[in-house]
């Protein structure tokens, strides 16, 4: 009996091992019983569902499960929005590594010209939000065919887009492939950059002619590196909404999450909690598919010798026009969608791109009384634009810190208990939120926190929601990076603190801290840089009293106020990069680093 | 009962006095007149008090924007020490918003302005989260048929406006143009299922009635009787059908529609379902639009916007006598004076066409029609009706969309 108290008293002197304790309560209060939660509101019938369902609120139904999966309104509901996911997520890969890979080749292997503007440049779409060149796709390319004036495209040549070129699964393919190609860009140059010149060497040597060197030597290097960008876009994609919304929604484009976010807000939020669910059950399989490869990429490890000098392709007379090329598809992914940003706020009647018919009033022009576009203020001017500015700063501030921290303490703690079952089972609960896609993760948490649960009040409605949902959903990039720190740090430095007698704190703040500034600090950036810019995790759960900047452009896109969605997003991109590239000047921490923990 | 009883005793006190005399309040929400068969006999000035002595913040929410200046308004005009929180927020937000703050007990709305009475009937009203109030001074504003089963307090109507460039003054005049070949692809409508008033339109049009009146002018358009498809039940599902297959456009908003309609310079013959208020306002600023309300046999549809009490309101005697206020001649146009919190004055509805105050006796903006004109052309919301077969149209929309 002594002997177990005794065992208890060190266990729990152990710092490492409360925290754990506490990780471990509340991450399966936060996390699991969600999940438990959303199977339960799949079955029972919902206020708006009483007039199809034709039984009282809250008794038990299979109508939602019939419905999806084996009604008429199946294939509308769940077999062609999946359908249309898997498309646009498997073209999107495609996408992806061709534009990230084929750039990160002509960087690393060839001679091209101004490399260093344009890697920079290409980096540019994963910083800005997900949906601002789906947006600038529409500022271009939109037709009059569903709706809405015409746009820059059809202004200047007089071309009436085609529907399917204007929206619908084309642009959404494009879109996402070209906002996920910097992933390949940064995982395939990684490996190019590093890859061992010898093998190349020897295959020159034995006269190997380009192609077979490329097809049977460059292209297996690169496998790996292929296939982590294609599970990562293909999650991601899986998991976009905003340009699915933006582009689909027009020509009733369905997606999984543009369908799941139609059922929450329509007559059946049974049906939404379902595909929520199937949304999980995907990306599970996805990361177990990453898991098995992972495993694959272990044994090339030994392959990749530390490089030396890696042959430079020479392009020769194609040396401009590659470059020339390249230029323009860099420019078309970062700086040309800022311009369309910029000429679509000032324009008055759309469609109307002569100077006669701009104005800065969207900017600046004071309130005329009523409510209509033409009647509020200009966004730099206008206190509930800044009242949502500071209220995303704040949310992205709360959600960074908590992330940060807890995400920090966490890795500290599963290293420091690392082969322990608590620590182990720590380690996998931290990561669930990865695995759930947002607007899946936001259904739960709207499902689980409308009621009050013992002590805790509802939470609907409230910023601490929000607070909440984002620490939770951003833990993973913290922890992951605290783990992975942690584990090169040798314990030996902090037990030194021990032997000296100084308290955990001390230790803590004096010693760990310092040494892992840098990863702390992209711990904070990586999600205060997401929260920034998230709409999907946020656009179910904010309500009129608590909205942020996304989820204010979310609504005016909805209205029809082109200029003020288009002034707020380019306020969006400007606060993200002022915080991005500041953090970097102070820290030499920086966004790219983070590159795989987040989608 | 008791505030009842207390509320009328000092009505009959004050009786011809212009001060004001407070009354007993509690904070229990009491909303048992209607319920009794007798309509509430508070008035104005008495709620007023009791609003002003209950003390506690009135938390508005609403689809309309006027609403939102109307609250600084009154507020500023009666000099309130009570706070206001007034915030514009769509039909479908409002209803998850209002069913969650009212069924978990959190703070939130004391009164909602809210359309799409399909959904508030069953989400919001049947559920006991809001309430249908009204006093007698309301009452004889309104009328029966405007306080029950819901309370009006604004009209909105939605008819077909085109492009004067590509379609004639007398063009459109059976609405079975819309299935029309020579009309594909350029209908516009507002997703029915993002706006719900839509919808409850759609659904309205399958009564029996109006698919009676469907019949009838289909004969007169094409000339030949009407053969019902399998799928649909009546003439009313079958124009629905016919709509979509035709190409219907759907849109988020009706201001951008109207812009797409009315845009120079264009060769089809663009026309849609726009509210009559986005058709004034792009007509104002250069759009080359019309409207026409001589279409058999209805030429649009017009819906409520509902004043409501939440059931578990902070300061309901505060709510309801700014509800009563926005029956009023001042509350509906403002008195010129009033001014709101950045200065300007308010000017409610004033100039504004495609709002009707359900008090008739307000009149319209110049240039538009009466209410009761509309009425008789125009198909009204029948949020009952609606309520129960709803889920049968969104169904059927869902299979031939």
């Amino acid at each position: 009996m002594k002997k177990k108290l005794n065992h208890l008293k060190t266990f729990f002197s152990k710092p490492y091992n409360v925290l754990l304790l506490i990780f471990l309560v509340v991450l399966a209060y936060l996390v699991v019983v969600p999940l438990f939660s959303i199977v339960k509101d799949t079955f029972i019938v919902h206020s708006a569902e009483k007039s199809r369902v034709h039984q009282a609120v809250g008794s038990f139904t299979l109508y939602h499960w019939n419905r999806l999966f084996v009604s008429q309104y199946s294939n509308s509901l769940l077999y062609e929005p999946l359908m249309h996911s898997l498309i646009c997520a498997v073209f999107s890969c495609i996408v992806s590594v061709l534009i990230g890979g084929g750039f990160a080749w002509l960087v690393t292997r060839t001679d091209m010209r101004w490399k260093k503007v344009m890697t920079k440049l290409f980096i540019f779409p994963y910083i800005m939000p997900s949906w601002t060149l789906a947006l600038a796709w529409k500022n271009f390319f939109k037709n009059t065919a569903v709706g809405g004036a015409m746009g820059i495209f059809t202004a200047a040549t007089g071309i009436e887009t085609a529907n399917w070129f204007a929206y619908g699964a084309f642009p959404i393919i494009l879109v996402t492939g070209l906002h996920y190609a910097p992933f390949a860009y940064i995982l395939i140059g990684g490996v190019l950059r590093n890859m061992d010149a010898n093998l190349e060497e020897a295959a020159v040597i034995l006269k190997t002619n380009r192609l077979r060197m490329f097809a049977r030597i460059t292209i297996p290097m690169v496998m790996p590196a292929v296939m982590s960008t294609i599970i990562l876009v293909f999650s991601s994609a899986m998991s976009s909404f905003a340009v699915p919304q933006f582009l689909g929604l027009p020509v009733r484009y369905y997606v999984l999450t543009t369908e799941l976010y139609a059922a929450l807000q329509g007559t059946n939020p049974g049906v939404g909690y379902i595909i929520a669910i199937l949304m999980i059950i995907i990306s599970v399989l996805i990361m177990i598919g990453n898991q098995l490869l992972i495993g694959k990429r272990k044994s090339y490890a030994t392959v990749t010798g530390k490089s030396a000098n890696v042959s430079v392709f020479h392009l020769k007379k194609a040396r401009n026009i590659i470059s020339i090329l390249a230029g323009v598809v860099v420019l078309c992914m970062s700086v040309i969608p800022m311009i369309s940003f910029m000429l679509q706020s000032v324009i008055i009647v759309k469609g109307d791109y002569s100077l006669a018919n701009m104005t800065l009033d969207f900017w600046i022009g004071i309130s005329k009384g009523g409510n209509d576009i033409m009647d509020k203020a200009g966004i730099l001017i206008n206190s509930d634009v800044w009242k949502t500015l500071f209220n995303s700063i704040k949310l992205s501030a709360i959600v960074a810190v908590g992330a940060g921290t807890f995400g920090f303490l966490a890795g500290y703690s599963i290293v420091r208990r690392r082969g322990s079952k608590l620590s182990r089972i720590v380690e996998n609960l931290t990561f669930i939120p990865y695995l759930i896609p947002s607007m899946a993760f936001a259904a739960i948490y709207l499902s689980m926190f409308s009621q009050s649960h013992g002590i805790i009040p509802s939470l609907y409605g409230t910023f601490a929601i929000l607070a909440l949902i984002g620490t939770v959903k951003y833990l993973p990039m913290a922890s992951r990076s605290g783990v992975n720190s942690m584990l090169q740090l040798s314990p030996e430095i902090e037990e030194a603190g021990i032997i000296q007698g100084i308290p955990w704190i001390k230790r803590m703040t004096r010693i760990i801290v310092p040494i892992e500034k840098s990863t702390i600090v992209s711990g904070y950036l990586l999600p205060f840089v997401s929260s920034m810019r998230e709409l999907s995790l946020y656009v179910i759960l904010v309500t009129a009293n608590n909205r942020v900047l996304t989820t204010l452009l979310f609504m005016y896109d909805e209205k029809g106020w082109d200029q003020y969605s288009n002034a707020i997003n380019l306020l969006i991109i400007f606060v993200v990069l002022l915080v991005n590239f500041g953090v970097e000047k102070l820290t030499g921490a920086s966004i790219e680093k983070g590159v795989g923990g987040s989608n | 009962m008791k505030k009842f009883l207390t509320m009328f005793c000092s009505l009959c006190l004050c009786l011809g006095m212009a001060t004001g005399c407070s009354s007993t309040t509690d904070d229990t929400p009491t909303d048992d007149t209607n319920e009794t068969g007798e309509i509430d006999q508070t008035t104005f000035e008495e709620l007023l008090e009791a609003g002003k002595e209950n003390g506690k913040k009135v938390t508005v929410y609403s689809t309309h924007s006027v609403v939102v200046s109307a609250c600084e308004a009154f507020k500023n005009k009666f000099d309130l020490d009570v706070e206001f929180e007034c915030t514009q927020i769509g039909d479908t937000d409002q209803i998850t918003q209002v069913a969650t703050e009212v069924s978990t007990g959190a703070a939130g709305a004391d009164i909602i302005f809210i359309q799409d009475g399909a959904r508030v009937l069953t989400d919001l009203v049947d559920e006991g989260y809001v309430v249908n109030w009204y006093n007698q001074e309301i009452y004889d504003a309104v009328g029966e048929e405007q306080a029950e089963p819901l309370l009006v307090w604004d009209y909105c109507n939605k008819v077909f406006i085109y492009n004067t460039d590509n379609v004639a003054e007398d063009e459109i005049n059976n609405i079975w143009y819309v299935t029309d070949e020579k009309y594909a692809g350029t209908v516009m409508m507002k997703d029915p299922f993002t706006e719900g008033v839509n919808m409850d339109f759609l659904t309205v049009v399958t009564s029996d009635e109006n698919a009676a009146l469907l019949e009838e002018a289909y004969k007169e358009y094409y000339g030949e009787d009407l053969v019902l498809d399998d799928d649909c039940p009546n003439a009313g599902y079958q124009w629905i059908k016919m709509l979509y297959n035709n190409g219907l456009v759907v849109g988020t908003s009706d201001g951008d529609m109207a812009q797409s309609i009315g845009a120079e310079g264009q060769t089809k013959p663009w026309s849609g379902l726009i509210t009559l208020n986005k058709y004034v306002k792009n007509l104002e600023i250069g759009y080359k639009l019309g409207y026409t309300s001589d279409v058999t046999p209805f030429a649009g549809f017009i819906y409520p916007i509902y004043g409501l009490l939440t059931s578990n309101a902070d300061n309901p005697e505060m709510a309801k006598a700014f509800l009563c206020w926005l029956y009023t001649e001042d509350g509906w146009f403002g008195d010129g004076e009033t001014t709101l919190n950045d200065g300007s004055v308010y000017v409610g509805m004033t100039g504004r066409q495609g709002d009707y105050s359900a008090n008739t006796s307000l009149g319209v903006a110049d240039g538009d029609q009466e209410l009761s004109v509309w009425k008789d052309i125009l198909i009204v919301e029948d949020p009952e009706y609606a309520a129960e077969h709803r889920a049968d149209v969104e169904d059927f929309i869902n299979l031939i969309k």
